[in-house]
Parts: C-alpha cells; structure tokens; sequence
C-alpha cells in the first residue's frame, strides 16, 4: 500500500512546540482513501501521539496583510482551490511509539476510512508536547509525485486550530520541507468496510399550543316607553248661597 | 403552518412548544445497517442535558421551559462495532401563548346594542414575553367576532338576548 512519504533527512531535531506538527498537501487528479495514520519514531520518543488528519480553514501567520501571509497566499494561488470554512478532523489515531525502532514509521488504523478529494488540500499532523519527545525538522520524498501535486510543511499551534476558524497560526514551509513527520497510507479504491450504521429520525409532530379566556356580559334591558295614566280625582262643586 | 418565528435562513425539522414534558417523543429514529441486518449496538443523543434516547425514540430528557427558547440541532448517533452515525435534527423551541386577558375584565351592553359594538379589548400573554403574533377567534361566533383586538358584537342585541353571556377567545393555532 503506498504511503505519502518514502524518505526523510532532518537538519535537526527539536520538541520546542506545544500542538500539531505536519504536512499541508493537495491531493491530485484521484480520490484516496486514507487507511492507516503514522508518525515518525525519532531515538529517545517513548511517549503516545495522536495523529490527525482534517480539512483546515486557510490560515495566515501574522494577519491576513503581513507580508509574509501575501507571499504564502501567492504562492499558494493557483496551487491549491480555495478552502472551505469548514475545517474538521477527518481521523484520528493514538500512535505509540514505545518500543518501535528509530528511523521507522508507527502506524495505527484509523477507526474508518478517510475519503480525500481530487484538488482539495488537506493538512495530517501529529500532536506534539513542548519538552516532550523529539521530533524531526528536515525533508521528505512522496512516494507518488502523481498523488500529491504540493508538498509543504505546516505548523498548527494548538489542536484548537484544527477547530477554531479565523485561527492566525498557520504557515506553511517551502516545498518538500516538513516536521515530525506524520505519515498516511492510501489507496484509490473505495475500501471495503464491515458493516455499519446509518441512521435517520423521523420527527413527531406536536399540536400547537393555544389559550383561552373568557369574558362574562351582562345584556341588561333598558327602559324602552314612558306612559302616564292620569289620576282621577273626585269632582267637588262649590257653591255660594 | 409554522410559526412566524424562526431560526435565521433555515426551517426547522420539528417546532417544539417551550412547555413539552419531560418524556415527549421527539423524533422516531431509524437505524439500519450498512449490510442489511440488524443494527444492535447503541444510541446517544446530544445535548444530553435536553434530550435522550428511549428505545428507538428520542425524547426529551427534562421538560422545556421558555429559556430553552430558540433555534439548535440535536444529535442521534448509532454507534456498532466501533462504526458510528449521526442524524441531526433541526428543532425550533417555540413560545406558547399562556394568558387571554380582556379590558375591562367584564362587560355590560344594553339589549339594543348595535352590530359591531365594542365590547372588551384582548391581550395575549406569551410565554417568554415577546408579542403575540397569531390569530385571535371568538365565540359565540354568531354573536360575538374579534376586530383585531377588539372583541365587538357580531349582530345586533335583542332583548332575547338579556342576561349574563359568556364570551371565549381564543388563540389560533
């Protein structure tokens, strides 16, 4: 099964970083599908890492107009399509890397497989501890040229910038440069997988609710005629002698 | 028809009165697997501080109150041998009107009132205070019809009519 990167050299090795270290790339003409997520085991590593790989909104070190995000804009234009604001983890593994010789990958399995998409640019990193195990700063070979059409190095601060969009830590290295590394195996055919769920709801419907009052009236009758029956009184006659 | 308030941009799955119980059906939930056969692993659902999953429904996990009030999406996720699936809802919570009240409180009309004559203004109490929005019907409706919120007679009185009437209004759905 091939794998993203064949060969690494370091100029040197460094764990002076707190977060996620690895690889920014664009896929090529082809879907792959990612099986296994890996990261590079340097003399002396003992400690767990986890490995990710995700969907990253574009990020610029220094704000948007510093002159160092204008030259990585322009050079990354036309390279790679415009990224979505939709940065998500894709996989994620625990890689140990206790008891595995220096200089070979480790690997784990991710959970499911990931899909990635022709031209669209994804980043993998490894989770890195400041002052915890070493980790390399040097230059990878790809093992299909035909795969990845842009190879560059990128620097996640914290995990939060793998979710947190508007995050200004991202840089990316001149091509072929890289950290850790991490590391991914891919294939181009759909794999097949064991069974697994696919769920939908059906909502209930809830009757509207409604309130009531009630207004008590009085209809009174009203005096409608007046009739005067006079009184008769008897009639006295006087008379004078 | 859904009520006039809405999430922004977007129709909500479900419109749920703020006053449902602890216990309401939600939404029925199907699981099916990806190979045809029985899906016997397990459901979730988030927030879990609103809602959970009952057999193969999800129900609310405490009773709504009018601070609930406002747009979000729930989850439902069906987890089996390490495989897992989400469905979401989009579920709107709604306030209800709580309170019919009239100005005056009670009324009294000469038996030759005419039709159209003014009887009681109405006002409606919604459950998180915002203003009513709805519709108002009254009754009996061949003697009594609202005018926006006015409540007037419908028909002249008669004196056949003399004597204490009950008037209702009520909120249309």
């Amino acid at each position: 099964m091939p794998e993203l990167i064949v060969s690494a050299v370091y100029r040197d090795l460094r764990n002076n970083h707190e977060g996620a270290l690895g690889i920014y790339f664009t896929v090529g003409a082809r879907d792959v599908w990612v099986t296994h997520l890996a990261r590079l085991v340097i003399a002396g590593n003992t400690q767990p890492h986890d490995v990710v790989i995700a969907r990253p909104v574009v990020r610029r070190e220094g704000g948007p107009n510093s002159p160092a995000a204008q030259f990585r804009d322009s050079r990354r234009e036309g390279i790679s399509p415009p990224i979505e604001a939709d940065d998500v983890i894709l996989g994620r593994v625990t890689i140990e890397t206790a008891g595995i010789s220096a200089g070979w990958f480790a690997w784990a399995e991710l959970p499911q497989p990931v899909l990635l998409q022709a031209g669209i640019s994804y980043a993998i990193g490894s989770i890195e501890t400041n002052g915890g195990d070493w980790w390399g700063d040097g230059t990878f070979a790809g093992g299909n040229a035909g795969l990845i059409i842009e190879y560059s190095t990128d620097f996640f601060n914290q995990m939060c910038a793998f979710t947190a969009p508007g995050d200004p830590n991202f840089y990316t290295e001149p091509t072929g440069n890289a950290w850790v590394p991490p590391n991914f195996f891919y294939q181009f055919e759909a794999p097949e997988q064991p069974p697994h769920p696919i769920v939908d709801l059906d909502p209930a419907t809830h009757a509207p609710a409604t309130a009531a009052g009630n207004l008590t009236a009085r209809v009174f009758a009203r005096p409608i005629g007046v009739a005067l029956d006079p009184a008769t009184f008897p009639r006295v006659e006087i008379s004078s002698r | 028809m859904p009520p006039a308030r809405r999430s922004l941009g977007a129709m909500a799955d479900a419109y749920l009165p703020d006053n449902l119980p602890v216990g309401t059906v939600i939404a029925a939930v199907t699981v099916v697997m990806s190979d045809g056969s029985t899906f016997i692993g397990a459901l979730s659902a988030e927030p879990a501080d609103l809602v959970t999953t009952a057999g193969m429904n999800l129900v609310l996990a405490r009773a709504l109150t009018p601070a609930d009030g406002g747009a979000d999406t729930w989850e439902v996720t069906a987890t089996q041998d390490g495989y897992s699936a989400t469905a979401t809802l989009d579920v709107e919570i709604i306030p209800i009107p709580i309170l019919v009240e009239f100005d005056p409180p009670t009324a009294e009309l000469p038996d030759n009132a005419q039709a159209g004559t003014p009887i009681a203004t109405v006002a409606v109490t919604m459950s998180d205070g915002s203003p009513f929005a709805g519709s108002l019907n009254a009754s009996p409706a061949g003697l009594v019809r609202m005018d926006d919120y006015e409540l007037v007679t419908a028909r002249a009185l008669t004196p056949a009519d003399v004597g204490n009437q009950t008037f209702t209004v009520t909120t249309a759905p």
